[in-house]
């Protein structure tokens, strides 16, 4: 089994694009979606959901107005600034903000009234869906959710799990943007990366980033340059640091507004427009990922 | 905006230094604490690794190893070492740099690569913002904690959109984070004209002011690949000149 993981280094570069054709060609491929909060991949393959379930990923502290006496002592100590004393019509009364809290605890183990508890925290929901061109692994992160890097691990590991069990032989993997905690759980493991990058001066500062950061790990890399002909003097200089990288280019892709057009009117006109010069070229860039492999 | 002081929280990927020229970085290095172990003091009796929520202290029979990258840096363990043993160093996250240009005052923050957690380098790079200066701030992408700490407490935050199935369900998706901060929020719409769905009747629908258009125009494309600002294009100035006004008009009702 083969996994490849599409990445760039900011969102609206066009890797949801290329994994879904990707998707296509491959016909029988573990699909995951790992841009887990702000995933779209599902909108291009028509998923129909299989499995839901709820996603535990961290601790949050609920404190027990009933038994705290108001000492103050958990707040000093909150390093996140998650804790603070409210006034409720002249009463005091702590308040924990959830969303600053990181579940560390501390103000659990401090409480001399024994009034803060941990507990689990639901942050998103992952999904087991069937699509047109083979299983589907995605998820959602509630807003605000801190540890996107254990949701995206998840769905990391069912994906592969499915390509055991079915005997699948390639899984592909759709990564979030940036190049913190949810990337890194994204490239670990991959038998090879796209980065997908677009020829503009910030194009080559992202695409520096992410490489960086996958060369951190040895992880075999390979570039995609998207609307390449939008300024052919940056896609050589993206093709110079490549090559100075000792990574291979798999292809070139126009800037073709046709395609964005499709993609506009929605899935179905963005998955018919076979004939579109961008299309055809993402086509190429799968036989020589393969070859690649 | 006259006075304003640009800030660039996406420190994973900032770019907006890439659009000026001229000017000089001050730099600073911004760390976070992490648990630094005195093995004479230590007795391995293991409290640290049992109070740590985060699995970033394992206790092993002859030393204590400490996971960096996955401390938050939450200071139970120091609390809680019955030998007083452990103190705090600092975790390098990435830098905090300061520049002026010949368009922009400019402050942002440089996530070391390979650093899991942007957060705290987000929290301390807005404690630079200068007193009294409007900031004008460049967000991360998504909804997850580092979009979250960089709109927590604006005064407005613009979204921008595009008129695509994506960025309308995107959209849908941000709306979420920015009701549950209770920040006012407006919309940018990107790629205008092109034929996906109609932003402008949901905002309308949905009392969300659209505070201004930048039609999809290859020019604009080529120009911001070169890192050319279109506020130095008169066609496309003017743009930017009413979201200007948009966002002043915003602020002061």
């Amino acid at each position: 089994m083969k996994e490849i993981v599409v990445v760039s280094g900011k969102g609206g570069t066009g890797k949801t694009t290329v994994l879904a054709r990707y998707a296509e060609i491959a016909n029988s491929a573990v699909i995951a979606d790992c841009d887990v909060d702000a995933p779209n991949l599902h909108m291009l393959l028509n998923p129909k959901m299989l499995h839901r379930e709820a996603f535990v990923g961290s601790k949050m502290a609920v404190v027990d107005p009933k038994k705290c006496a108001n000492c103050g002592k958990c707040e000093g100590l909150c390093r996140f600034d998650a804790i603070s004393t409210v006034d409720d019509d002249g009463r005091k009364r702590v308040d924990i903000d959830i969303d600053s809290c990181e579940g560390c605890g501390i103000c659990v183990r401090v409480c001399p009234e024994d009034a803060i508890d941990l507990r689990d925290r639901i942050v998103g929901e992952w999904f087991v869906s069937d699509t047109d061109y083979g299983t589907m692994i995605h998820a959602l992160l509630e807003p605000g959710a801190e540890n996107s890097g254990k949701l995206v691990a998840m769905v990391k590991h069912k994906a592969k799990m499915t390509a055991k069990g079915s005997g699948a032989e390639l899984v592909l993997v759709d990564g979030p943007p940036g190049i913190g905690c949810p990337v890194i759980a994204a490239l670990s493991g991959a038998d090879i990366v796209v980065i997908v990058a677009e020829p503009t001066v910030s194009g080559l500062s992202d695409f520096r980033r992410v490489a960086d950061l996958a060369g951190g790990f040895k992880i075999k890399c390979a570039l995609l340059v998207n609307k390449a002909d939008l300024n052919c003097e940056m896609t050589a200089s993206l093709l110079e640091e490549a090559i100075r990288r000792e990574m291979p280019c798999v292809g070139t892709i126009p800037y073709d507004e046709g395609l964005m057009a499709a993609m506009a009117k929605g899935a179905d006109a963005a998955m018919e427009y076979q004939g579109s010069p961008a299309i055809v070229e993402i086509s190429k860039t799968y036989d020589t990922l393969l070859w690649l492999l | 905006m006259d006075d304003s002081v640009l800030v660039d929280l996406d420190v994973e990927e900032p770019n907006c230094y890439l659009f000026q020229k001229g000017g000089v970085d001050t730099t600073g290095e911004a760390s976070r604490p992490v648990p630094s172990v005195d093995s004479v003091k230590c007795t391995l009796c293991g409290k640290c690794g049992e109070v740590c929520e985060f699995h970033a202290i394992v206790v092993l029979p002859r030393e204590v190893m400490v996971f960096e990258e996955l401390c938050h840096g939450c200071g139970a363990c120091s609390l809680f070492c019955p030998e007083d043993a452990i103190s705090e160093k600092g975790h390098l996250v990435g830098d905090i740099v300061s520049t002026s240009g010949d368009a922009y005052d400019l402050l942002y923050g440089r996530l070391r690569v390979g650093e899991a957690m942007p957060t705290h380098l987000i929290r301390e790079v807005r404690k630079h913002i200068p007193e009294g200066r409007q900031a004008v701030v460049d967000c991360p992408p998504g909804t997850s904690c580092a979009p979250v700490e960089s709109i927590r407490g604006a005064d407005l935050c613009i979204l921008v959109t595009e008129p695509t199935p994506f960025g309308f369900h995107d959209l849908k998706l941000a709306l979420g984070v920015t009701e549950k901060l209770k920040v006012r929020t407006a919309v940018f719409i990107n790629k205008h004209g092109l034929p996906g769905p109609d932003i402008d009747s949901f905002c309308n629908d949905n009392g969300i002011p659209v505070i201004g258009r930048l039609p999809l125009d290859r020019d604009i494309a080529e120009r911001y690949s070169r890192g050319e600002l279109l506020t130095r294009v008169a066609d496309h100035r003017r743009v930017f000149e009413s979201l200007r006004d948009g966002i002043k008009e915003m602020l002061t009702t």
